[in-house]
């Protein structure tokens, strides 16, 4: 479905994607990476919209750049909420389908067919200049499915809908795979991603990090010391109970009270830290892992990239 | 025909969104004030003499100055509109997206200057009335309003494709240097859109013998090849634009690693 093979983009001197190699089947597909991270670099490369400096892009076995053949097959929801803030929904997502050869009449029936599917119908008549960021988003949506298209690229979709929109759209993805449509939905969101796909694409500064399936992606994690925070009253005590039950990859005492534990198994001393210090007058106060962030996969990521893990 | 079609959707969109109460008040404002210009010659103590002057001034105000005020405000910004108000990623995704929309903008600008210019010509003619062969005139200046909307409707929307932001500024710049180049007595003048305009004016007017006393201040090339040349311009710059629209990677927000 969509081909990478050593693309580079590059803005001037800037790297927006870095030598990426990929190759992607039909199937769904999320594209995980903090802000700035190259996502929509990728995506708009994906589209056509860009071309690589290094390296070719296929979508479809095809070169997407000015390709009638292949954007007729795509339907993509930009990232950006901009719309005409003086023309209503419908006519809207009409005129873009007029843009994708539809007639007029046809464009409109399609149009309203699917702001109504994205429960849009009671405000298709209405300027969008008076759209909640959430209806915008929708309507973005009606108009990127609005001629079924074979293969569905969205950035950041979920971004401004309320929690019951996010459900919607999301079950709206759902049923989308499930009639084998191909999908690559970018978000920097994990667990809105999680919830359609189980397929992911790791992405941070330029670069694919990782892909799998979430199985995967948390296998690969495992391998990677966690860093715990612990605040107690004894931190040297603590320290040295740790190193003598070989809990710990590294120690690092932060302030008198609290120590940072790098571990490769935190679920096991998280189970047996209170065995450890029965009897010994130590007692923990706080106790919180520094890596619950996206950020913090990322970070580790990267450094696995680097060589540095 | 796709491509057709879809431009023929961009010109009704761009028509019908631009049937508001600003674009009225714009197009009251530029269709009367060479009317209002006009007045106060007449009527302020000013005189025009020579039987020539009325056609000339309304040459001057309506065909070029209304013209291209009217191009700069609804042509030059044709891509830029979109890159700015973020819309462009939604329309260059489509498959008959970038061409028809330069070519439908293009030609919904046109249709809004020519008729600035039309209203502006009716309300000026009516200020300057009676004039000698009076619908003779009107027919010569409304026909070369339409011809100047075109070609520098073509040049400017190259324009604001090349410039994208600063599309304007150039198009202003250029058409004053145009003005000075069209004063000089060379071929390089025979390159100006205003050359081939006022070549028209001279002969549609049949001012021959004016304007070969005057220089000639005007060119002498037969209307055919002026009205040749301005088409074959316009052709040859929406071509051009079209085709680096077509290379430019026009995106609103680049975000890098």
């Amino acid at each position: 479905m969509i081909a990478f093979r050593r693309a580079t983009k590059l803005y001037g001197t800037v790297i927006g994607v870095n030598d990426v190699t990929l190759s992607l089947p039909q199937g769904a597909y999320g594209l995980i990476g903090p802000n700035g991270s190259g996502k929509s670099t990728l995506l708009n490369l994906m589209t056509g919209q860009l071309r690589p400096t290094l390296g070719e892009v296929r979508v479809f076995g095809e070169n997407p750049c000015n390709n009638p053949e292949v954007l007729r097959r795509l339907g993509v929801c930009p990232e950006q909420d901009s719309v005409y803030a003086d023309v209503s929904g419908l006519e809207w997502v009409a005129y873009l389908l007029q843009l994708h050869g539809f007639g007029r009449r046809a464009a409109r029936q399609r149009a309203a067919d699917s702001l109504d599917r994205l429960g849009m119908a009671p405000a298709m008549r209405r300027r969008m200049g008076s759209y909640s960021r959430g209806m915008r988003q929708r309507t973005k949506l009606a108009a990127a499915l609005a001629h079924d298209p074979e293969l569905l690229i969205l950035d950041e979709p979920l971004n401004g809908l309320d929690p019951v929109g996010r459900h919607e759209v999301t079950v709206q993805l759902q049923e989308w795979i499930r009639r084998g449509r191909g999908l690559v939905l970018a978000s920097h969101i994990l667990h809105e991603v999680e919830a359609v796909t189980q397929s992911f694409l790791l992405i941070c500064g330029g670069r694919v990090l990782a892909s799998g399936s979430a199985e995967e992606v948390h296998t690969l994690l495992a391998e990677i010391p966690n860093e715990i925070h612990i605040r107690t009253n004894d931190a040297a005590g603590l320290a040295r109970r740790l190193v003598e039950e070989g809990a710990a990859e590294s120690l690092r005492f932060d302030g008198g009270e609290s120590l940072i534990v790098a571990t490769r198994n935190p679920a096991v001393l998280y189970a047996r830290l209170p065995q450890w210090l029965d009897g010994t007058g130590i007692q923990v106060r706080e106790l919180r892992s520094t890596d619950e962030s996206l950020h913090a996969l990322f970070s580790a990521l990267m450094r696995i990239h680097r060589g540095n893990a | 025909m796709s491509i057709l079609r879809a431009t023929a959707a961009v010109f009704a969109f761009e028509c019908r969104r631009a049937l508001g109460w600003r674009r009225g008040l714009l197009v009251l404002g530029l269709a009367s004030f060479p009317a209002v210009i006009l007045w106060l010659i007449r009527y302020e103590g000013g005189q025009l003499d020579r039987p020539d002057a009325w056609p000339l001034a309304l040459f001057v105000l309506i065909p070029e100055l209304v013209c291209l005020l009217g191009l700069l405000l609804w042509v030059t910004p044709i891509v830029q509109t979109e890159v700015e108000g973020k819309t462009w990623p939604h329309l260059a995704v489509r498959p008959a997206g970038k061409l028809p929309l330069l070519l439908g903008k293009y030609a919904a600008g046109v249709f809004w200057t020519v008729a600035t210019a039309w209203l502006a010509l009716a309300l000026a003619m009516w200020v300057v009335w009676p004039l000698d062969d009076g619908p003779h005139v009107a027919k010569v200046l409304g026909a070369l309003a339409v011809l100047s909307s075109m070609a520098y409707g073509a040049l400017f929307s190259l324009f604001g494709i090349v410039f994208l932001r600063r599309g304007m500024i150039f198009a202003v710049g250029y058409t004053l240097v145009e003005f000075l180049v069209r004063l000089i007595p060379a071929i390089i003048r025979q390159l100006t859109v205003q050359y081939h305009l006022q070549s028209l004016l001279v002969a549609w007017m049949h001012w021959e013998e004016v304007n070969r006393r005057m220089g000639p201040l005007f060119g002498v090339t037969s209307p055919a090849e002026n009205i040749a040349t301005l088409l074959g311009y316009t052709l040859f710059l929406l071509g051009v634009s079209a085709a680096i629209l077509r290379r430019r990677q026009l995106v609103t927000a680049v975000e890098t690693a």
